[in-house]
This record gives C-alpha cells, structure tokens and sequence, in this order.
C-alpha cells in the first residue's frame, strides 16, 4: 500500500464531494471554536489571576476588618485596631513592611468648581512602596507628615484628570469634604480589578488626618497591609496571625473570624471561581456542539459511504484489502475534521478577540489552545470515522461493484 | 504443474436471499489454460456473472475446487484474494467503472497503490499501457471528459498496468456502439496475440465470435462448449 497515494486520493474525494465537505467542516468548526474559547478563558482566568496575584504581591497578605460575608470594603466594620498592628509587628520579625490603612469611602474632592466622588485612603508613608505603586509626579508623603496629620494627598490617576485635566496639581489646594488638602503626588497608572473596580479613583491621605479629621475616630482601622521577607511562609504566617487577632477580638470557638485575611492564594481562589461559571458554560455548549459534530460527521461519511458503493467496489477489485478501504476513510475523516478544526481555531481568535474588547473579559489564546482544539477535534474523528470506514471496508466486493449497474 | 490457469471442479454457489436459497451455480467444471481467449455466453440470470465473480476471486464457490495457476484459492483469506487480484487479474466492466474525480493518469494507476510496489515506475508503466491501447494523450482528463470508448480505454489500461495472467472482461463492449465495440474487440485480440489469458462475458453473439473458444451456460450450468 502507498499512503500517499493515499492521501492524495483521500484529498481528491474530499475536493470532489464539496457539500459533504462543506457541512462536515463546518459543524466540526464551531465546536472548536467553542473549545478554543474555553481553553482561551482558562489560560485568560489564570493569567490575570497570577498578573492580580504579582500585583498584589507573592510576599503579601491584607488584613481586612470585617468578616468574609461582609462585601465592599467602604461598608464594613471597622474592628483591626493599632494594638492589634503592633503586637502583629512584634510577632513577626521578617514582617519588613506594615502599613496600617482606613478608608472613607464617597468622599467629595473639589477644585475649582470641578466635582468628583472618591474613596479617600488614610494610610502611611509606605503605602506607595507595600503596594508596589510608583508615584507617578510628585513626591511620596514622609512620617513627618503623618505624625503630624498633615492635610496633604496623593491623587489616584483618575481623580487627577477628573479635576485637574492637564493641569499640574502639585501644590494645588483641593478640598476633600470641605477640608482643603494639599496635592504632593500623583499616583501611576493601576487599572481596574478583576471585579471591574478602577483602583485609579482614589486619593490617598495620612492615616492620621483621615481618622482625626475625617472619621473622628481614634481607634479602629480598616486593613493592615504586610509584606514579608519570607514568601514561603506567608500562608503559615497568616495562620497565627489569625489566632492572634482571634484572641485579641475575643471571638469564641464556633464564631466566625471579625476579620479576613487576603492572600495570594486566597486572590487565585477567587477569580478562578469567577471564571469557573464562565468555563463550564462554554464547556457544556462545546461539548454538545463537538459531540453534535461527531454524530454529523458520522452520517455524512456514512451516506457518502453508500453513494461511493461503486467506487470502492473498483478498489476491492483492484485489488484493495479491507484495511485500505478503513483506511481512506479514515483519512478523508481526518483531513476534513483537521480542515474544520483550523478555521473553528480561526473563529475562535475572533470571539476572543471580541470578547477580550467588548466585554473585557480575559481571554488568553496560546499555541496551547490550538493543539488542544486539534487533539480534541481528532479524538472526534477517530469516533465518528469508526463507524463510516468500517461501513465501507465491510461491503462485499461482488455487491458493491454490482450497485452501479 | 499444468498450463492451467484456472481449474474449476464442480464449483456451486448458493444465495440465500431472504429464507429462500437460491442456487446461481449447480456444479460448474471449467479449465482455462493459459494463453486462452475464452468467451462464456449467456442469458441474464444464467450465472455468468456469479462465474465470472468466482474466476476473477471476487467472490468464492459454496463447494467445489477451484485451483488459480496452480493454487487452491478456496481456503485463501479476503487480504490474499485481494493481493493476488491486484497483482493477477485485470478487471474491465461494461460500465467502464473509472473514478469520476481522478485524472485518466490516476485510474490507471490505482492498482499499483494496492500493490506491493516493486513493479518499478508505475508512471513509466501507465504511459507505456495508454500508448498501448491509444489514449497516452488524454492522460490529464476527467473521464466525464471523455467517449465511451475512450472510458473503456483507460479501463483497459487500468486492468493492464500491474501485467496480470488474465484478464477478465464482463460485457465490455455492452455501452458501445458497433464501431467502438470492434475497435475494443481489437484491442482484447491484440493482447491475447501477445499471451494475456483472456476470459470475456457476454450474451452477444457478435462479440463472443472473437474469442478462440466459447462456452454456454444456462441455469447455473455449462450446457454446451
């Protein structure tokens, strides 16, 4: 037997039954379409979690106020306190950076006549470096200013051009619920949240004005922000940590914690079950359209088995054995599924690419996803070719050639 | 070792269609030597056709014995019936039975994908046979682009290109017109001149009367020589 003759042979059925072709490439199409769009989701999910996660920071962990079912962090109760900070501090030793935070949230800043609502963070010197977020004009506030609960901001990049435009605010007085704030920096760029949150519409204060001047609290903060020397450890640290502000809130064994730790981990969690409904969706409406596929594929070769009764008739006289006829079909199977699964790739990069800019979801496309739509797609052929090429090698000779007459 | 190609000894063939048996061959004892230019002749429904699968080991005899150049073929499996198809019989049908998507070129050498591919150039080959039988020029055509005689051709071609022992015509002149009939007729004497054992079927007189020897079947059985 020459394959490759073979397969030119295959080829030429294939250009030559065009409808079969036509269909069968199709139908297989869209189900590949729909995989590279799971496959794109995934990869996406994953990237943006670990893009969120490198952000955020793999040393990093936050302490929220508030228990795990209370949602926005501008509503929740405020219960961390600068004791519960500082035996945290003492604790642990590789802890090289904490910054306590609190947070006013719908303030109104204004500059000439120019409104905005924003959160308003109260935070300390190190707030720019704990979260990795590099003053982008401007200066950083110093300990000066927050031991003195001075009036001076940092403005996140939105509230900058939402009351400055192209103005430059350094040194500018704003007011922020009537008190008049200076501007020392500005903030860079940070972009919107997994959950669609743009981390730009803020403006960042000492923590001390916040508290004194805004909140007219003196005990009670929103978070505690910490960075770790020791990466490895964070998820042990977060452990104790968790014991230690359990005793100190005096939370009873069957109470659940006032508080929530954030972590890398915990952040990974999260935006995969975010993208999991997503997933399983597409996975439902891929499998189906696949398997559809299949059954499509399969009754398409079938009836072209019968139409081609003749021609395989020819074959078997020839001299073909019933391993030549599986053969070719198969091979006709393959190509076609193969043909079907490139452009089903191809629709794919575009739903993805429509995806990624109408609905800003995430999608990610690798050569990844193109060999796991191929793979898959093949696995189909395999099953649905069975059925068609053992129809066609089965036939008796003497009957197929006598069809034709 | 004999000058035998085919011997067939008592050979019945029985069809079961539905519950009812039919038998299409009560006891057929033929020998073909090699060399031969034989015609069976018969009515529809005579078993012609059904001998004619046997010889060609299309098919195989209920019961009977039927040795093919030496060899006891009855007991052969599909995959060895089907090489020694390939490598030993050429097949031309009245309907001429070209691929309608592959070029003259490419039905010629379709035999030689299923060989054993040690007959040297097959494309050398296949010109040599369509020069042979008069079509070297239309070698890139479609057959739809082609006469039936032209088909017919390249059929011939076809059944030629692996230099079988015998070749086995089943009404190959039954599309065409008188002319063309005689001008393939030629062709099948030409070839028995230069030693191809031929075995033709048909039910015209006309065509059998080229044939060296002539046999009648009727009901399954050879009636008359």
């Amino acid at each position: 037997m020459k394959v490759f003759h073979l397969i030119i042979h295959a080829l030429s059925a294939i250009l030559a039954y065009k409808l079969r072709t036509l269909f069968s490439i199709l139908s297989i199409a869209l189900g590949v379409a729909a995989i590279t769009l799971i496959v794109g989701a995934t990869e996406g999910a994953y990237k943006r979690a670990y893009d969120i996660v490198d952000r955020f920071g793999p040393d990093s962990a936050l302490i929220i106020s508030g228990s795990r079912k209370q949602r926005s962090i501008g509503i929740r109760k405020k219960v961390l306190t600068f004791d519960d900070m500082k035996e945290i501090k003492a604790r642990f030793p590789t802890a090289y950076l904490i910054v306590p935070m609190t947070t006013k949230p719908d303030a109104v800043v204004s500059f000439k006549g120019r409104h905005h609502q924003t959160l308003v963070i109260g935070a300390t010197e190190n707030y720019s470096k704990t979260w990795t977020w590099p003053i982008l004009i401007g200066r950083d506030i110093t300990a000066e200013e927050v031991q003195g609960a001075r009036n001076i901001c940092l403005l996140g990049l939105v509230v900058k051009e939402r009351l400055f435009g192209e103005e430059n605010p350094i040194g500018k007085y704003i007011f922020v619920d009537h008190i008049p704030v200076r501007v020392i920096g500005v903030l860079s760029k940070r972009g919107m949240t997994g959950s669609g949150h743009n981390l730009d519409d803020r403006i960042v204060m000492p923590i001390t004005s916040v508290m004194r001047k805004m909140l007219n609290e003196t005990r009670y903060i929103a978070a505690i922000r910490m960075r770790f020397s020791d990466a490895n450890n964070v998820e042990k640290h977060i452990e104790e940590i968790r014991e230690i502000l359990r005793r100190r809130h005096n939370i009873r064994e069957a109470e659940d914690d006032d508080f929530f730790i954030v972590t890398p981990k915990e952040i990974v969690k999260f935006l995969v079950k975010l993208s999991r409904s997503f997933v399983v969706f597409l996975a439902i409406v891929g499998g189906t359209a696949l398997a559809v596929s299949g059954f499509v594929i399969a009754n398409l070769f079938l009836l072209s088995v019968k139409e081609r009764t003749t021609e395989i008739g020819i074959r078997r006289a020839v001299g073909a054995k019933r391993a030549n006829i599986r053969f070719q079909f198969m091979i006709e199977v393959f190509i076609t599924v193969t043909a079907g699964a490139i452009l089903g790739f191809l629709f794919g990069i575009g739903a993805s690419e429509a995806l990624r800019s109408f609905a800003q979801f995430p999608m990610y496309l690798s050569y990844k996803a193109f060999f796991i739509s191929v793979g898959i797609s093949w696995v189909v052929a395999a099953l649905a070719g069975l059925k068609p090429a053992r129809a066609a090698s089965m036939l008796h000779p003497v009957e197929a050639i006598r069809s034709g007459l | 070792m004999s000058d035998l190609l085919c011997q067939l000894r008592d050979i019945r063939k029985t069809y079961k269609v539905g519950d009812i048996e039919v038998e299409a061959l009560k006891g057929v004892s033929l020998d073909i030597g090699k060399g031969e230019f034989l015609a069976i002749m018969g009515a529809s429904g005579s078993g012609k056709t059904t001998l004619m699968n046997i010889i060609g080991l299309l098919d195989v005899p209920t019961s009977g014995s039927y040795l093919f150049d030496n060899r006891d073929v009855t007991t052969l499996s599909d995959d060895e019936l089907s090489s020694l198809r390939n490598m030993s019989i050429g097949f031309v049908f009245q309907n001429f039975y070209l691929l309608p998507y592959a070029t003259v070129l490419e039905n010629v050498l379709l035999p030689t994908i299923y060989g054993e591919g040690k007959r040297g150039d097959g494309k050398k080959r296949a010109r040599d046979v369509l020069r042979m039988v008069g079509i070297e020029e239309q070698r890139r055509f479609r057959p739809t682009q082609l006469s039936g005689g032209q088909q017919q051709r390249v059929a011939i071609a076809r059944a030629l290109i692996n230099d079988p022992e015998l070749i086995l015509a089943d009404e190959p002149t039954g599309q065409l017109d008188s002319k063309t009939a005689e001008q393939i007729m030629n062709i099948f004497v030409e070839l028995n001149r230069s030693g191809k054992t031929i075995v033709l079927i048909t039910h015209d007189p006309n065509i059998a009367s080229y044939a060296n020897r002539i046999v009648f079947i009727k009901d399954g059985k050879i009636v008359e020589e």
